[in-house]
């Protein structure tokens, strides 16, 4: 059977990442609507977004669908060039960035699982070290960081197996 | 004819083995190194003088302190952050965000905090708060 995502042509594949985007922002948006027991705690469902355009469509893709989703997404939320944004901005640019240098440079040593925990750790010292440059420049912005890292562990599993399922429906090589 | 809703086939094996077949050893490294940093900025925390009571709360707006709090004191506060006004209350050692100019009001939902190892932020507002304990008024130990 063929991938739902196997992209032949350029216009497929654009189409294609312009659909992953659009998920993403969905699944951006709906997070922004959830309550939020702990504030600088979320699943990262957006994610998977990510994570399907790196696996399906190959890291220029992934590169958009991240890029699309954070930009696009404060444009809906408001939050456009605030501190929130930029804090959005950079954990996602670097959670894309370490996903993509995985999958690029040890394709055989990472499976999905793996390569959403490193960009749910990559976002969180993303945030926290924007936190530390842009709203509280103290030593003391680290006392945040275990508050972040455990949920973001938990966040990372969950849609890393989420991810897993999804390749494993949409048949993509993985 | 089988449910086409259980993908691939009605014979694979249940979730748990197809997920432990996929894991490589990168995972594993960055599961670890996950937990590592996990337990390393606990303990970081927990090694720290911050679990002292706190005494004082700084209000930081863009890095700046623009007011010293006595946490003692039963009060409300309210200053101005770059968005709008921020109401602090301060009562029995604790201080929240009452209120808050901001869209999100994450700032509001963190709840009152006591010891330094937290702080309250309201990014919007370029506001932190602090807390600190003034070491020379602090009493070790009261026996009776």
């Amino acid at each position: 059977m063929r991938s739902l995502f196997e992209a032949a042509t350029p216009s497929q594949r654009m189409t294609r990442t312009a659909l992953l985007a659009a998920f993403g922002l969905v699944m951006f948006l709906f997070e922004a609507a959830l309550p939020r027991p702990l504030p600088w705690a979320k699943p990262g469902l957006a994610n998977l977004a990510t994570l399907l355009a790196l696996y399906a469509l190959g890291s220029r893709s992934a590169w958009a669908v991240t890029v699309i989703r954070v930009c696009v997404g404060s444009f809906v939320l408001g939050t456009f060039f605030s501190p929130g944004f930029w804090l959005s901005l950079g954990g996602g640019v670097l959670s894309c960035s370490a996903m993509i240098a995985l999958r690029r440079y040890a394709p055989r040593r990472f499976s999905v699982i793996g390569l959403s925990l490193a960009g749910a750790l990559a976002h969180v010292l993303a945030q926290i070290t924007l936190a530390g440059i842009l709203i509280v420049r103290r030593i003391e912005i680290l006392y945040l960081l275990p508050l972040m890292l455990w949920p973001a562990l938990a966040a990372g599993l969950l849609v890393g197996v989420v991810a897993f399922l999804l390749l494993e429906r949409f048949s993509i090589s993985y | 004819m089988p449910n086409r809703a259980t993908p691939p086939s009605p014979k694979t094996p249940a979730l748990p083995s197809r997920l432990l077949r996929q894991l490589r050893l990168g995972d594993y490294i960055v599961a670890a190194l996950f937990l590592a940093l996990g337990v390393a900025s606990v303990s970081l925390q927990r090694l720290s003088a911050a679990h002292q009571k706190a005494t004082q709360a700084n209000v930081l707006v863009r890095n700046k302190i623009i007011a010293e709090l006595a946490l003692q004191s039963v009060d409300t506060v309210t200053v101005r952050g770059t968005l709008g006004l921020v109401t602090l209350a301060i009562a029995e050692g604790e201080i929240r965000v009452l209120a808050s100019s901001c869209p999100n009001q994450y700032c509001v939902k963190q709840g009152a905090i006591s010891s330094p190892q937290n702080m309250l932020i309201c990014a919007p507002n370029h506001l932190a708060v602090l807390l600190v304990s003034k070491k020379e008024n602090e009493v070790d130990a009261i026996t009776f």
